[in-house]
């Protein structure tokens, strides 16, 4: 399945991606009252075994690392891992500002997921919902994950590595501008739903070349 | 005949602003870099170049900025699928004349088109 991905459908997929992940770091700008800046889209294929050394790869090799994770289901399926390097969460909850809703009593570590919460939601939603748009469909989210571990911990491990078999992989990057935030969107779409999504693709192609 | 220049990474958003421009004779050239778009530019002087700003090496902010130092006169529309306001407030300083996101529409391009 993953030979079947031609050079026409990388490019309309890595476009279709580039499109909803600039509207997500749009919300995400205006959410935070900060400039983002974006890179393009790469698409590759991962063994599920993978995940954890490429994240590593990608992320610099930090001692912390902030993750939400959330799997959505429709017509495609898969899971979205939104990946920040260090403790961003506590960025976040300073950008986020006093007005953000958070209540008052909670403790640094619970603000930190909540604003992770938060963020993890409006990119993650945000992204796939115009990917979605732009495939036609509508999409289920499960509620996201949260971890804030040192990397190399074992539970990160294991949240970064439970898929088997091979997958796509979208990875996009975006740096917070003149913050300590730098993060990764990845994108995980599994072997079984991709003759669907190629099926999407060629249509969305056909309809806006034809 | 009105010279487009079309400068966007992606092979598939060239075509794609190549189908929703509406019907006339333009004289269209493409680019898939910042780097080409300078010397295609430099080449053709085209009247209008519609640019892309998420590209690898150098993007559509460096280009912008280099093009315009190049000629002050060029007139740039930048379509993007990077919405936020301040990439747009940032491309207006720069001397860009428009922002229409991704994916560009028949109207917004018309529109834009204008300008020529």
């Amino acid at each position: 399945m993953l030979k079947e991905l031609t050079d026409e459908r990388r490019e309309a997929l890595q476009e279709m991606i580039n499109i909803g992940f600039g509207r997500s770091m749009a919300s995400l700008a205006e959410l935070l009252g900060v400039y983002i800046e974006l890179s393009v889209p790469d698409i590759c294929a991962v063994e599920g075994d993978q995940i954890f050394d490429l994240l590593l790869t990608s992320l610099g090799v930090p001692e912390d690392v902030s993750l939400v994770r959330q799997t959505f289901r429709g017509q495609f399926f898969g899971e979205a891992v939104l990946a920040l390097s260090g403790r961003a969460g506590r960025e976040l909850v300073v950008m986020l500002g006093e007005d953000s809703g958070f209540h008052p009593s909670l403790e640094m570590s619970q603000l930190e997921m909540e604003a992770l919460l938060e963020v993890g939601n409006v990119v993650i939603g945000a992204c796939l919902g115009q990917f979605a748009d732009l495939l036609e469909t509508n999409l289920s989210f499960n509620p996201p994950v949260v971890l804030m571990e040192n990397i190399h911990s074992h539970q990160a491990r294991e949240v970064l590595s439970a898929r088997p078999g091979q997958a796509l992989m979208i990875r996009t990057q975006f740096r917070v501008d003149q913050r300590a935030v730098t993060g990764f969107l990845l994108i995980f779409l599994p072997l079984e739903c991709l003759a669907w999504v190629y099926r999407a693709v060629d249509h969305f192609v056909e309809q806006v070349l034809s | 005949m009105p010279a487009i220049l079309i400068v966007d990474d992606s092979p598939i958003s060239r075509k794609i602003l190549r189908k929703v421009l509406p019907p006339g004779n333009y004289d269209i050239r493409e680019g898939s870099s910042g780097q080409e778009c300078l010397e295609k530019y430099a080449e053709s002087r085209p009247d209008l170049v519609f640019l892309d700003l998420t590209m690898p090496g150098m993007d559509g902010f460096q280009t912008l900025e280099l093009l315009k130092r190049q000629d002050p006169s060029a007139k740039v529309i930048v379509v993007t699928a990077d919405v936020q306001s301040g990439s747009r407030t940032r491309v207006m300083d720069l001397g860009a004349v428009g922002v229409i996101a991704k994916p560009p529409s028949t109207e917004a391009i018309a529109a834009a088109l204008k300008l020529v």
